[in-house]
């Protein structure tokens, strides 16, 4: 409940009775977050975030009214729209979340300059949906469809699996409509019809850069997005049922599971496909995770698939695998794509991934889960509701290839001690961006989450895997340890001290520090892992 | 076996918050405007009106952060149980979180701590009282029967056991619509019965709403006269009652020791075996909604009582296997099967169907606490029938037909409603 109960009344007569609440089962509701307990480096969830009220606006002209109040009250808030994990909260105790859920409308879908509006509780399906009726379609990030596509855009990271074409989140943000932190509203770009042009690299950069400011520079309101062209039908056939169902595979796509013997090998497949430029989708997919996504439908059938490929001796070698997939807008294109593909598999000496495992129904579980669903990570369920990664960079292929090989045995290292789930040596997922030598690179990892030991060795790890990044210079600017100021900050300290601009950018437009910035500045808090 | 809130504990812990309890699962999902699953949160908005948010609110229950308020309850009871989330979590969690069981076992600790709703327990006092949830008079339950001449299954033998349901028992607009089922099954040659005034409710509604105990004494009512009746098939026209008996009934322990069939079920294998067979064109567009109680929650349970282990570090596994229940097996197909084979019909889906589709609005308690919410559920299933281009909606459940009629008339809206044995009726 606010202290101040004037404000309290204030807010509430903005939006209405039904939109603002400060009943303890609302507000519990809002706090407790999977990857909490990681910040907190503590066993007990509640720990955490203590908020004072939730308030759901309906319009710009409430968002702005809540937001000078405030200001005026001297309220910390942060907004969050489809509630994904604890990114989505205000920490600092007392705050208020400012659920943007009553803004869900998509504002206009413009087919002929391939970009749509949007407000904030648009989902990343509900977009594309619409979208695959005019032959388009949009990013979505690896944390699934159901997350906001608007948060994506402004305010977070996250690589989706078809950013070999539809790039990644910041670099289809067209625009925006954005509540500044002190109650302004800052329009540009794509947002109004008539008012193309982007304000360059400058703003972008400042308000968001390359993972966001997670909601600790203001609140946007609408979003333009750009549209990438969809390959497939508008309506995809459904094949096989709930809990995995898949789509069957559009005629003019063709779907590739490849595995290397080393990394360099698979770091050559990957340079020469981008080269000739003929993907859709290139992924690298650890194989500890086929059995999650596509070959399963729970850590039981996981568990059945994994003992299955130990006994055929396949979790021992060819650990680095490739997912491709190819479409052609005629047969002559796919079948040229085809030829080339054939021509890089020959040439890097590309092994079939899985041989003898994956099923038909299993690619189509592939193509709908990675290319057309942009399914939720079902790893959550393998890690007891969270995953981690350890650090996670935009770099090079060749960084990449570094890092995997660094990587694998400390990975085992803890693993054999028993701190990390054995994912059999291979961890590293990611993928290239708008056909380029450039990926996203993150290494996933599993520990007993309700152990306060495990978490804390567990971060050890993380530690190690960042000291290896900071001495063979394989810094990117995505965080050091998932997305905490912390890691932001000790990357920075590598990348020419940019943390020090986010300050400075954060003390300007929100002179009142208002905004909730525990993920975006505030590492040294108490609740942040020491 | 009923489990208690705190066995859920781990489960709890385990929602990962993805949050896909409150969308249709995204390869079914064909538009923005019909990309919603959970009734639930689109009235209450909060999160905490959501499969997860409830879920945070039972945690926060046990640990004693939460206390009784007003909001508190409008959160655990503002849902129709329609089963959607539970649906939904097998995608992301798999088999890690028996989402149903929770929202339950959170409604029967409302109940062990005297927080059931006033409106609930006038729904509790008439089933105390007169075995139905309407306060009717028992001795009244079989007169829908009257002039009939259907066998008396307290008293003698019959093949089939025929339970008519509260619904159909007292609701005198639905009358000739369980009639009409009773004439079809005649008509067929099926030797059958009912219980007549010693039918008693199936107890789904009480459960629904937290009060188990009601359930439990219902259940073995059932199971005495199934037994008493010497049927080998057990035939309901009531969706809820054919959830009790494949789902809540096993759940709570209770065996009935017969086939049990939906109408639907029954009809479509008369339709197989050349029994039942339409002569008159029906010449109508419909679409077809599928009842909650019939489809996701028509799936049979499977009693699980293992234990999560940690394998190959941390995974958990469970052990024995848990069964992952998928809302895929209930009843979807007999309906439409029954439907197309009616000459002159033209059967259109609306964009969320079988285990995709929206509720009516009827259930857990709902319609009865929260009129107004049910009836908006309800258009929004109407909006989704008209979008098809479809001239009535039909549907399987008297549940799902009550709703939605006084939905269009408290709307002032309109739209034919039918149950399925009305167009059998007419095409026979």
């Amino acid at each position: 409940m606010l202290k101040n109960r004037a404000a309290a009344k204030i807010l509430e007569n903005i939006v209405g009775e039904d939109n603002f609440s400060e009943d303890p089962a609302i507000i519990n509701s809002y706090t407790l977050l999977p990857f909490a307990t990681r910040m907190a480096g503590s066993k007990d969830v509640f720990d955490l975030i203590k908020l004072s009220a939730v308030i759901m606006p309906g319009s710009t002209e409430e968002v702005q009214a809540i937001v000078k109040t405030c200001n005026r009250y001297n309220i910390t808030f942060k907004a969050a729209s489809t509630l994904m994990h604890a990114w989505s909260s205000p920490i600092k105790e007392g705050s208020i979340n400012i659920d943007m859920r009553r803004m869900n409308r998509i504002l206009k879908l413009d087919d002929k300059n391939m970009y749509a509006v949007v407000e904030p509780y648009v989902s990343g399906r509900q977009l594309a949906v619409e979208a695959s009726k005019k032959g388009l379609t949009t990013h979505i990030i690896g944390a699934g469809c159901q997350t906001s596509v608007l948060a994506s855009a402004t305010s977070g990271w996250g690589h989706g699996h078809t950013a070999t074409t539809t790039s990644y989140s910041g670099r289809n943000y067209l625009g925006s409509e954005w509540v500044l932190p002190t109650g302004e509203v800052v329009s540009w770009g794509l947002i109004e019809e008539g008012k193309a042009g982007h304000p360059g690299p400058g703003l972008v950069g400042m308000h968001r850069g390359r993972h966001g400011a997670f909601g600790a520079l203001g609140i946007f309101t609408k979003a333009a997005l750009k549209l990438h062209p969809w390959p497939g039908p508008s309506q995809l056939e459904v094949t096989g049922k709930n809990p995995t169902p898949g789509f069957k595979i559009p005629e003019n796509m063709k779907v590739y599971f490849l595995a290397y013997p080393t990394p360099e090998k698979l770091g050559d497949a990957t340079y020469k496909i981008i080269e000739a430029h003929i993907a859709y989708h290139i992924w690298c997919m650890p194989m500890f995770f086929h059995p999650q996504r596509w070959m399963g439908e729970s850590n039981d059938d996981h568990y059945e698939v994994w003992k299955q490929l130990q006994k055929g001796g396949l979790t021992e070698k060819n650990l680095d695998q490739l997912t491709v997939v190819i479409a052609g807008r005629s047969e002559k294109e796919l079948r040229y794509k085809e030829k080339v593909m054939k021509d890089i598999i020959k040439e890097t000496g590309a092994e079939e991934a899985l041989p003898g495992f994956l099923t038909d129904h299993d690619m189509e579980r592939f193509f709908c889960a990675q290319i057309a669903e942009h399914k939720p990570c079902t790893e959550f369920r393998l890690g007891g509701g969270e995953m981690t990664s350890s650090w996670g960079q935009l770099l090079n292929w060749d960084a990449q290839v570094k890092a995997k090989k660094a990587i694998r045995p400390m990975h085992k290292k803890y693993t054999d001690q028993g701190v990390l789930t054995d994912v059999a040596g291979e961890s590293c997922w990611g993928g290239p961006i708008e056909q380029k030598a450039l990926g996203h690179t993150e290494f996933v990892n599993f520990t007993n989450i309700r152990d306060g030991d495990m978490v804390r060795r567990q971060t050890e790890f993380v530690d190690e895997t960042k000291s290896f990044a900071i001495e063979e210079k394989l810094l990117g600017t995505t965080g050091l340890y998932v997305v905490t100021a912390k890691g932001d900050k000790q990357a920075s300290e590598h990348l020419g001290d940019y943390f020090e601009y986010k300050k400075k950018i954060k003390e300007a437009l929100d002179p009142n520090d208002v905004v909730d910035s525990t993920l975006y500045l505030d590492f040294d808090k108490k609740w942040v892992l020491p | 076996m009923l489990k208690k809130l705190e066995d859920y504990e781990k489960e709890m812990y385990w929602c990962g918050r993805c949050n896909y309890c409150k969308w249709v699962n995204a390869p079914a999902m064909k538009s923005y405007r019909f990309s919603k699953i959970c009734p639930s949160i689109e009235d209450g908005n909060f999160h905490a009106y959501s499969c997860s948010g409830r879920i945070d609110v039972s945690w926060s229950l046990l640990k004693g952060r939460v206390p009784y308020t007003d909001k508190m309850l409008d959160v655990v009871y503002r849902c129709t149980m329609c089963g959607a989330c539970d649906a939904n979590c097998r995608v992301i969690m798999g088999n890690m979180i028996s989402n149903n069981e929770i929202l339950h076992a959170l409604r029967v600790r409302c109940v062990e701590e005297g927080q059931a709703l006033p409106e609930h327990m006038f729904l509790i006092e008439n089933m105390k009282r007169d075995d139905n949830p309407f306060g009717e008079p028992k001795a009244n339950r079989g007169s829908w029967a009257e002039g009939l001449g259907l066998k008396d299954a307290t008293k003698e033998k019959v093949e089939v056991l025929f339970h008519a349901g509260c619904r159909f028992s007292y609701d005198e607009d639905l009358r000739d619509i369980v009639r009409g089922y009773a004439m079809i099954l005649n008509e067929a040659g099926v030797d059958f019965g009912i219980a007549g005034k010693e039918e008693a409710c199936c107890g789904v509604r009480a459960f629904d709403i937290g009060f188990k105990g009601e359930m439990e004494k219902y259940a073995e009512d059932m199971m005495t006269r199934v037994a008493a009746s010497g049927a080998k098939l057990l035939v309901t026209p009531c969706a809820d009652g054919f959830s009790a008996f494949k789902y809540y009934y096993p759940w709570i322990g209770v065996k009935l020791n017969v086939e049990v069939l939906h109408i639907t079920e029954y009809l479509d294998r008369l339709i197989e075996e050349s029994k039942l067979k339409f002569i008159n064109e029906i010449p109508m567009r419909i679409t077809y909604h599928d009842p909650c109680h019939l489809g996701r929650l028509g799936e049979a349970y499977e009693p699980w009582d293992g234990e999560w282990k940690e394998v190959m570090g941390h995974m958990y596994v469970s052990e024995p296997r848990k069964p992952l229940r998928t809302g895929e097996n209930g009843v979807y197909e007999p309906p439409r099967n029954i439907l197309k084979n009616i000459p002159g019909v033209e059967l259109v889906e609306m964009e969320r169907n079988r285990v995709n589709s929206w509720c009516c609005g009827a259930g857990g308690g709902a319609l009865e606490a929260f009129p107004d919410f049910a009836h908006r559920t309800a258009m929004e299933r109407i909006s989704e029938a008209k979008a098809t281009g479809a001239h009535a909606l039909v549907t399987s459940c008297p549940w799902c037909v009550r709703t939605f009629k006084d939905a269009l008339k408290e709307h002032g809206d309109t739209f034919e409603i039918y149950d399925i044995a009305e167009l059998i009726r007419r095409a026979k």
